[in-house]
């Protein structure tokens, strides 16, 4: 075993980049080595569900880092590379070519996998059924919405309306099948996802909500037939399915380090082995007052995480973490953005609408915790209000949902103040 | 008033501590108060698809209200991940109660 200092990231999306480069930016003497399964430089993957879907698309214009060479920074990145193994004990990675590798710190920023398709619905390998994952399957949809008359989006989640709202703008019948009462069950609050719904009827995207999907067969035509719970029967040339993901954690499971719902880390982000760390949308953490570990599953988060598990792997003074995790959807002309994570235990919802339709949903917990905020075509009151999440506020809610009173400096007499108080507190 | 200076805002039109947009020219800018000192930059983010007067400006610095990458905006230097290069800033000066641009070549300057 070399004594080399070595620090090994697998995995070129935004977190394991993001890890790289703040490792780097605070060690200049590490050997940094950057591995990934997919053959691209790293991409954004928030783009596969828009951007690459338009007509003219193309993946150089969606690279994570621009005119960054990695080479320059004495990263050395490895595309197109699998890793099928973790020795934690020896500290080195197996690759499948049956190389090994030694390092002295090892990231797993390895993300996500798409949810299966259930096995109940039948067919499943067809060319014409999509997941969207990584730029193939996005390059494989695009071509497809190229002669697509009618499309099915089986989920009403993020992903399932950003391919909506692409196909619709294509002038491709849409429709949206989803098993919730709502739209966004997830990340908004009902009249965020009411006001998205409306946009979406709008610009003539058809819903099926509440029902599920009995199977998915294929017809002598090709078409595809989607059968649902409530017995009706939706023909489509292509089907994209967007129902969620599950953490990409196989390779952490089979190597012995600690795994539930995702690879568990502590606040530095560090694993059962203190130099194995974990980083992004694959990291779950534990919290305190007895609730199931949590992954947090947005580009913000996986940068900010990233990053911040980069320089602990690097340094002897470890950081915790304690972003907030926000998240944004362009969806036709508008932008759905939120910071911070509904809360399912009681709270209160103050809301400020606007004239032009954009509106913002505040939630405010029982202590007068700031918890989140989700709105529709409101940038620049999310981006202040979002400074205040984890924070006490003592504004009234009139004041908060008042329209006529800017917003951001609100918030930052609000952070004053509690600035003032925290120097007190010391 | 040299005859060649854009106006980009009255003074008043600027909150203080604040940011934001302004066309000028067929260009969209951010125009910044901080602390009654005027700076204006190029509008989208150099990093992605963002407006920074959609941004938090927190003293002399603006997030991108996306990625939440920050510049300085005296310097237009990159401060906080993802952005790496330095945004594209122009020169203006407050006249008659306006803040003009001091240099309106200086707009077409691009991204590096």
């Amino acid at each position: 075993m070399s004594n080399e200092r070595h620090l090994v990231i697998v995995g070129t999306g935004v977190a394991g980049t993001s890890a790289a480069l703040s490792a780097r930016a605070i060690d200049s003497d590490i050997k940094i080595t950057l591995i990934g399964a997919e053959p691209h430089l790293p991409y954004d993957r928030t783009h596969l569900s828009k951007q690459q879907l338009a007509p003219n698309a193309d993946l150089t214009k969606s690279l994570l880092t621009p005119g960054i060479k990695f080479e320059q920074l004495n990263i050395d990145i490895r595309t197109g590379v699998k890793v099928v193994g973790v020795e934690p004990t020896k500290r080195t990675i197996l690759l499948e070519s049956s190389d090994r590798i030694s390092y002295s710190s090892l990231i797993l920023a390895t993300g996500s996998i798409v949810r299966p398709i259930p096995p109940g619905w039948g067919v499943i390998q067809d060319e014409h059924l999509h997941c969207i994952r990584v730029a193939e399957d996005s390059i494989r949809l695009r071509s497809a919405l190229r002669s697509a008359k009618k499309i099915v989006v089986i989920g009403s989640g993020l992903i399932g309306l950003e391919v909506a709202a692409s196909a619709r703008e294509r002038g491709i019948d849409v429709t949206v099948i989803g098993t919730g009462s709502r739209i966004l069950t997830r990340s908004s609050d009902p009249l965020t996802a009411k006001q998205i719904e409306n946009i979406h009827r709008d610009r003539g995207v058809s819903f099926r909500l509440g029902v599920s999907v009995d199977n998915i067969r294929r017809l002598a035509s090709g078409e595809l037939a989607v059968s649902l719970t409530n017995n009706s029967v939706l023909i489509a040339d292509d089907v994209v399915v967007g129902i969620g993901v599950l953490p990409n954690d196989g390779l952490a499971r089979a190597s012995g380090i600690g795994v539930n719902n995702g690879i568990n880390v502590n606040s530095f982000g560090q694993t059962n082995y203190p130099d194995i760390f974990a980083a992004g949308e694959v990291a779950s953490f534990t919290t305190s007052n007895n609730r199931p570990p949590f992954r947090l599953e947005s580009w913000r988060h996986a940068q900010d995480h990233g990053h911040l598990v980069g320089a602990n792997s690097v340094t002897n003074e470890m950081r915790e973490y304690k972003e907030n995790s926000s998240f944004w959807s362009d969806q036709f002309q508008h932008r759905i953005q939120g910071v911070g994570v509904i809360p399912e235990e009681p709270h209160e919802v103050i809301v400020r609408s606007y004239d032009d339709g954009a509106h913002l949903s505040i939630f405010i917990g029982r202590d007068n915790r700031l918890l989140a905020v989700v709105g529709v075509d409101c940038s620049k009151d999310i981006s202040a209000v979002g400074r205040l999440v984890g924070h006490r506020v003592n504004c009234s809610a009139m004041t908060l949902a008042d329209k006529n009173q800017p917003l951001g400096s609100m918030v930052k007499s609000i952070l004053k103040s509690i600035k003032q108080e925290e120097k007190r507190n010391v | 008033m040299a005859a060649n200076q854009l106006v980009l805002a009255s003074v008043k039109d600027v909150p203080l501590d604040d940011v934001i947009a302004v066309h000028v020219a067929g260009h969209d800018l951010a125009l910044y108060n901080v602390d009654g000192k005027f700076y204006a930059s190029k509008n989208v983010c150099n990093h992605g698809n963002a407006r920074l007067s959609d941004g938090f400006l927190d003293g002399d610095v603006i997030e991108c209200p996306l990625h939440g990458g920050c510049f300085n905006v005296v310097s237009g230097e990159p401060c906080a991940p993802p952005v790496t290069h330095p945004m594209v800033t122009y020169s203006v000066d407050v006249v008659d109660g306006l803040v003009v641009l001091s240099a309106p070549e200086e707009l077409e300057r691009e991204n590096v």
